[in-house]
């Protein structure tokens, strides 16, 4: 696996943006990006939830329960992210015609279904103490929801459509038009007068947060990008290998792992 | 007045929507609980506005701001509605 890894990256003598849509180099190149991904989640995570829920001071208003941050904001940082990133690649497999496109697309449908989850459900656990309710049609939580229904959405139809590349190219249509929920959500606070609290943290102006508390939220943050990349890029490789494991690439890399049919 | 403005400018979205989620499930089995899940979620948002207008003229505030809204999204789904559509059979039936 090693030779096949250096001479394919080697082969690209000028840097070629499309070089590694082939699914054997991209193969190679996340093998060794994957790992880093997992420590980097690691180290960060733990760093992170060390800072936030040992070091962090008690919020003024809503005592210890605000600590929950630590994993809802991320989450739902990432619910609307990967939502983007998934309508990108599947945009860009539509105009390409791109099979790692699609993939990758695929790869961050179920990732993202999960931190849309997350987040409603560490909101409801934060929404209990603080609002006294598990659950309001607030206009953040409900479109929050809907993009779940839109992430179980794309899955299901890709899953309900035999043909492969039929399925990928309806999925990844439906994937485009619902991308016009995640800006509702995102200013959903700005433009409505709702329960849920607006943005602390934006780019415009500085956070009015504490300096720890900021800190600890931004190691979670990338602790879960890390995570999400490693999730997508393993996702997407066993997809490669499965779709592809007639090629001459699946073959020499299952015989160099002696694991060959 | 206003429920009857926001069913107008309300019903062409609904429509545009639909086929839009008929054109994705063209020729699948169970398209009929697919077709819910997939067009709901788009939904939703017109039937909040178009409530919401209502509800504001019960309670004595400007309800023009949601039919607004609803126009906006109404103008939107009006010109990409059909062009998603029509991408939506051409892959069906490809």
């Amino acid at each position: 696996m090693e030779t096949l890894t250096s001479s394919n990256i080697s082969s690209v003598k000028k840097w070629n943006w499309f070089a590694f849509a082939a699914p054997h180099r991209f193969y190679a190149l996340t093998q060794k990006i994957i790992p880093l991904c997992w420590v980097l989640t690691a180290l960060f995570g733990i760093a992170g939830l060390i800072i936030g829920l040992l070091y962090a001071p008690t919020d003024a208003t809503q005592g210890d329960s605000y600590r929950i941050i630590y994993i809802h904001v991320p989450s739902a940082w990432m619910s609307m992210l990967l939502y983007v990133a998934m309508a990108f690649w599947a945009a860009i497999g539509l105009a390409f015609n791109a099979r790692l496109a699609y993939r990758l697309s695929l790869a961050i449908a179920p990732t993202g279904a999960l931190m849309t989850f997350i987040a409603l459900w560490t909101g409801a656990l934060w929404g209990k103490p603080t609002w006294g309710t598990w659950w309001v049609w607030d206009a953040r939580l409900t479109t929050e929801l809907i993009l779940l229904f839109l992430y179980i959405g794309y899955i299901s139809l890709y899953q309900a459509i035999d043909d492969e590349r039929k399925a990928a190219k309806a999925a990844s249509l439906l994937a485009i038009i619902g991308v016009v929920n995640v800006p509702i959500i995102y200013f959903s606070v700005k433009w409505w007068n709702t329960l849920h609290q607006g943005a602390t943290i934006t780019l415009s102006k500085a956070p009015s947060m504490e300096q720890s508390m900021l800190l600890a939220l931004l190691l979670m943050t990338v602790a879960f990008w890390a995570y999400a990349f490693a999730v997508v890029f393993t996702r997407t490789n066993q997809l490669s290998l499965i779709e592809e494991q007639h090629t001459d690439w699946v073959a020499a890399l299952t015989s160099s792992h002696g694991r060959q049919k | 007045m206003v429920l009857m403005m926001g069913l107008g400018i309300g019903t062409p979205i609904l429509s545009c929507l639909g086929a839009m989620g008929s054109a994705l499930t063209l020729g699948l089995k169970s398209s009929g609980a697919l077709i819910a899940l997939l067009v709901l979620p788009l939904l939703i948002p017109v039937l909040i506005l178009g409530t919401l207008a209502v509800g504001a003229v019960g309670s004595n505030i400007p309800f023009s701001v949601y039919l607004d809204l609803l126009i906006a999204f109404a103008v939107l789904a009006i010109f990409f509605g059909p062009l998603a559509s029509a991408a939506g059979l051409r892959i069906a039936l490809e």
